[in-house]
């Protein structure tokens, strides 16, 4: 077997055995770990097609464990996280085809309904079909049918997709309607009140959606409306009758009723032009407004009104904790005064104050208001995403269940200014409204007879068993599940998982995306170990404990990432050979050589991090992201990618590489500040999923930041923004580097964000040097001596 | 005329029937929401119109044993309503529409132990009934005689 050993440093005389781990040997990221490339193990019959591409399902292991006291043994979580409508986004992915039954409907199982998948068995000549499912044999009928080879093979496989590919996507008929295919709607609910108007995010706001107001996905059904609130809700009348549009202001809160419905959700494409000259004259019409409130629970009654008779997309903009109305939030981070530690967590270095207590109360909804309203709005096939823009206690766990419960997204932006926030706003509206996006969808996951689900994790509603009701999903959306064996054995020799989302597309076509996998059933632990996607181990991870921090209890979620971790090599440990066992080491194996990095990472994440200097909002913000995001957000979050820049800044660095096709990158870093950090003279790119930082040490050589900021120094007091690409070729190259870094994590990545040494955000970069010791976390040092200890003590 | 005492375990058995009602509507609940003959919200909401009015006779049944003294009944029911209590206190007696699914074997496993224990109250409610008609037939004979 293929394992990693970590020894103990050889200790320096005098000093205690086992105090430290050999620095060359602590296991790091190579630069294509880095960037989330599947790894080859991820499809075990190589790099087979017909398997569900990786980046549309990741299982955690890509073998079913025989039995479940073999998965108790191995210590791994088997589970999958699947991201039906991710986009391709590495050389080689291309895009999913599509697949037309006709009159005679997709070819489905007759008693489970499991979509027909390269994996189902052909017997009787090609006359029948054995699901791979419940092993139900079924006809084919006599359109569908095709010899079989030599092999037990269709010899049609290669003309039909649905036979050879793993991911395909089925036109859906009329039965898989219930109304006709639902126009794409854009609704947005903008703050208007005297917080939202000087910091700029209306405005902000207001030029993002008009530079994609002709990009937004649709065609001539698109619907568009805009409301507002501050006391009172404003209405705009878009009508294309009407040569200016108007606005209706209502003071009347308590009851809310819509003055004209037809002419304020209108036709995009026929009142484009009442639309634009909105959005270019909002910002000017409210400019003046001196009104604190926010009457949000009004709002959003109007705006439901608005859509239910169609659903679509709400954005839900707060800048001001509602204080008027219904469903007033009151602001419970002021009210609470300092509160006493709970208990010491487990990989806590240093005095034992965490945050837990006084944060983990703080993680739970308040006002029932928006959970009963997201629920309404799902059976409406409405889905809110909320973008939090204010300078207090914005209650995110509160306002964001309208997200959680309908399949949005949640964004929060602490103390948003538009000098500093502006363009990340609009970076992320923009691609927020212009990504792939389907409709009113349902989505069902179907597991082999023998395996079931225990749990979703995600934002969604569940709507029946293993169905989840998703009104609008993206091509970001990413949900994990977690498989357990029904029985105590499997007899079968193979599991399948097939994912299933039936949607309406923005051009109002009603599909079906299929994936579908399958795994061998394999019985030792070692093989279990062998076939280990830690990428997908990570993710998955970071979804169960968010759901644990989301529950109320944030040191339980933090102790599941470091038990998860710890169970997994002790699983490993049991079954390595004795010799290996007796020397003073930590053992891995080779595709969980990265797991205590990431789960270190995790640990010291913004969700998670017991320290005290992450607020309740940004801590649920971040916990929210993780529980809705694939393994694209997760792993860069867990183990953040340092890269020097003080190199020779020109081409290769930063083109694409003809062999790969991948961009040259500068190469890694550890994530620990001693040379970096420590070093005034330094300057370096930070990026963990969602930020991406350019830290510059004070001393930082001026030719550097002439070529690359065109001025040699950067304490002056001016923002710190590159030089345009023209200015020098090392810009240019920096550009390029943080062009590919944006590419490369599918559009999540903020824009680039400079950070002078001694800035008020050098935090954020510190952050996210994961090997650093903090004031309560261990070092990864000291972390891999922690594990190594526990496994040795638990398995010796 | 029988005794007041019959009369009061009859009333605790139409009391236990009713609770025990109560339960087999969650039951069936459950299972049309596992078949999708129901979506969770309507579920929910059938669902908890029965749980406050379950815990509220299983109180008064509980007072009125310990008024009569019966101390077996009273034993039984107070534990339970040591549980009631504590589910309400944790505001997890009423059901929520977004997490039912995750918590339908759970849910279904206390109502199924609950039946149990409501089906075995009833059988004892019926013998002290039936005991308690008996012997004042008993009695009247005797004093006829």
């Amino acid at each position: 077997d293929r394992f990693v050993t970590v020894p103990a440093a050889t200790p320096a005389p005098g000093v205690p055995a086992g105090g430290t781990m050999e620095p060359s040997a602590m296991p790091r990221p190579s630069p294509d770990e880095a960037r989330v490339l599947p790894r080859p193990q991820c499809h075990p019959a190589g790099e087979s097609q017909e398997q569900a591409s990786a980046r549309f399902m990741r299982l955690t292991v890509n073998a079913a464990p025989a039995s479940t006291a073999a998965l108790t043994a191995s210590g791994l979580t088997f589970g999958a996280v699947i991201q039906p409508l991710a986009p391709p986004r590495l050389p080689g992915e291309g895009e999913v085809p599509v697949v037309s039954f006709g009159t005679s409907g997709v070819v489905r199982c007759r008693r489970c309904r499991t979509y027909i998948n390269p994996f189902v068995q052909w017997t009787d000549g090609g006359r029948r079909w054995k699901c791979n499912m419940c092993y139900l044999i079924n006809e084919v009928a006599s359109d569908y049918f095709g010899p079989l080879d030599s092999y037990g093979r269709r010899t049609d496989a290669g003309e039909r997709p649905e036979l050879s590919q793993g991911t395909v996507e089925f036109v859906a008929s009329a039965d898989y309607m219930v109304r006709p295919p639902q126009p794409p709607v854009y609704v947005f609910l903008l703050d208007l009140s005297y917080h939202a108007v000087s910091t700029g995010a209306v405005e902000a706001v207001a030029a993002a959606v008009l530079s994609v107001l002709d990009a937004l996905p649709g065609d001539e059904r698109t619907q568009f409306a805009l409301l507002g609130y501050d006391s009172a809700v404003h209405y705009f009348n878009l009508s294309s009758k009407l040569a200016q549009f108007q606005t209706m202001v209502v003071p009347d809160i308590d009851d809310i009723f819509l003055p004209m419905p037809e002419d304020m959700l209108v036709n995009l494409a026929d009142s484009k032009e009442q639309a634009r000259a909105l959005l270019e004259k909002l910002p000017r019409m409210c400019a003046e407004t001196q009104n604190l409130d926010a009457a949000l629970g009004p709002a959003l009654k109007a705006a439901f009104q608005l859509m239910q008779h169609v659903g679509g997309k709400l954005h839900v903009f707060s800048a001001t904790l509602p204080n008027v109305g219904e469903a007033r939030v009151r602001n419970r981070e002021d009210a609470r005064g300092p509160q006493p530690p709970k208990r010491a967590g487990v990989a806590h270095s240093g005095p034992a104050r965490p945050a837990g207590a006084a944060q983990s109360n703080l993680l739970l909804p308040e006002e029932g208001f928006y959970k009963k309203l997201a629920v309404e709005c799902s059976r409406q096939q409405i889905c809110v995403d909320c973008w939090f823009t204010g300078a207090v206690y914005a209650d995110v766990v509160t306002i964001g269940q309208l997200a959680k419960h309908t399949g949005g997204a949640v964004h929060y932006y602490p103390a948003f200014s538009a000098p500093r926030d502006g363009a990340a706003l609009a970076a992320e509206l923009t691609h927020n409204l212009t990504r792939e996006q389907g409709w009113e969808a349902v989505m069902r996951v179907r597991v082999s007879q023998g395996v079931k689900i225990s749990s979703f994790h995600g934002h969604f509603f569940v709507r029946g068993t293993d169905l989840l009701a998703l009104p609008n999903v993206d091509a970001d959306k990413a949900f994990g599940i977690t498989l357990a064996l029904e029985e105590n054995a499997l007899t079968s020799t193979h599991v399948a998982v097939q994912s299933a989302l039936l949607y309406t597309t923005s051009e109002g076509e009603r599909r079906i995306r299929v994936s579908t996998a399958c795994v061998p059933v394999v019985a030792s632990v070692a093989e279990l170990h062998k076939l280990v996607d830690v990428d997908a181990v990570t993710s998955l991870t970071a979804k169960l404990a968010a759901e644990k921090a989301l529950g109320g209890k944030l040191d339980d979620g933090r102790e599941l990432v470091q038990a998860k971790a710890l169970e997994a090599i002790n699983g490993f440990r049991s079954v390595c050979p004795a010799d290996a066992r007796r020397s003073s080491a930590l053992i891995l194996s080779e595709p969980l050589r990265l797991l205590p990095l990431h789960a270190l990472g995790l640990m010291k994440h913004a969700a998670f991090r017991p320290e005290a200097d992450v607020r309740a909002d940004e801590r649920a913000a971040a916990l929210m992201r993780l529980q809705y995001l694939g393994v694209l957000h997760a792993v860069p979050a867990a183990c953040p990618r340092v890269m020097p820049l003080l190199l020779d800044l020109r081409p290769p660095l930063g083109a694409q590489n003809p062999a790969t096709g991948l961009v040259n990158l500068p190469p890694l870093l550890p994530n620990a500040s001693d040379r970096t950090v420590a070093s005034p003279h330094g300057v370096f790119l930070v990026e963990n999923g969602s930020q991406l930082l350019m830290w510059v040490g004070q001393s930082a050589p001026p030719a550097f930041l002439s070529d690359v900021f065109g001025r040699p120094t950067l304490a002056d007091g001016q923002p710190a923004v590159l030089a345009p690409r023209s200015h020098h070729p090392a810009a240019d190259t920096v550009a390029n580097i943080c062009e590919a870094l944006q590419a490369e994590r599918g559009g999540l990545l903020a824009p680039l964000r400079v950070v002078p040494q001694g800035s008020a955000e050098e935090a954020l970069v510190l952050r996210c040097l994961t090997e650093e010791r903090t004031v309560q976390m261990m070092s990864y040092d000291e972390f891999l001596v922690h594990l190594m200890r526990t496994s040795q003590a638990k398995v010796p | 005329m029988a005794a007041a005492s019959f009369w009061f375990w009859l009333l605790m058995l139409a009391a236990a029937t009713g609770l025990m009602l109560c339960l087999v509507v969650h039951l069936i609940t459950y299972s049309d929401l596992e078949s999708d003959y129901i979506n969770p919200v309507d579920a929910t909401e059938r669902l908890n119109r029965f749980v406050v009015p379950e815990y509220a006779v299983q109180a008064a049944m509980t007072v009125l044993f310990l008024v009569t003294l019966n101390l077996f009944p009273l034993l039984c029911n107070a534990a339970l309503l040591a549980w009631h209590v504590q589910q309400y206190r944790h505001q997890a007696h009423l059901l929520d529409a977004t997490s039912i699914y995750p918590r339908l074997q759970e849910c279904k496993r206390h109502c199924l132990a609950k039946l149990g224990f409501y089906s075995l109250a009833f059988l004892y409610y019926l013998y002290r009934m039936v005991y308690a008609l008996v012997a004042t037939r008993t009695a009247h004979r005797l004093k006829e005689r």
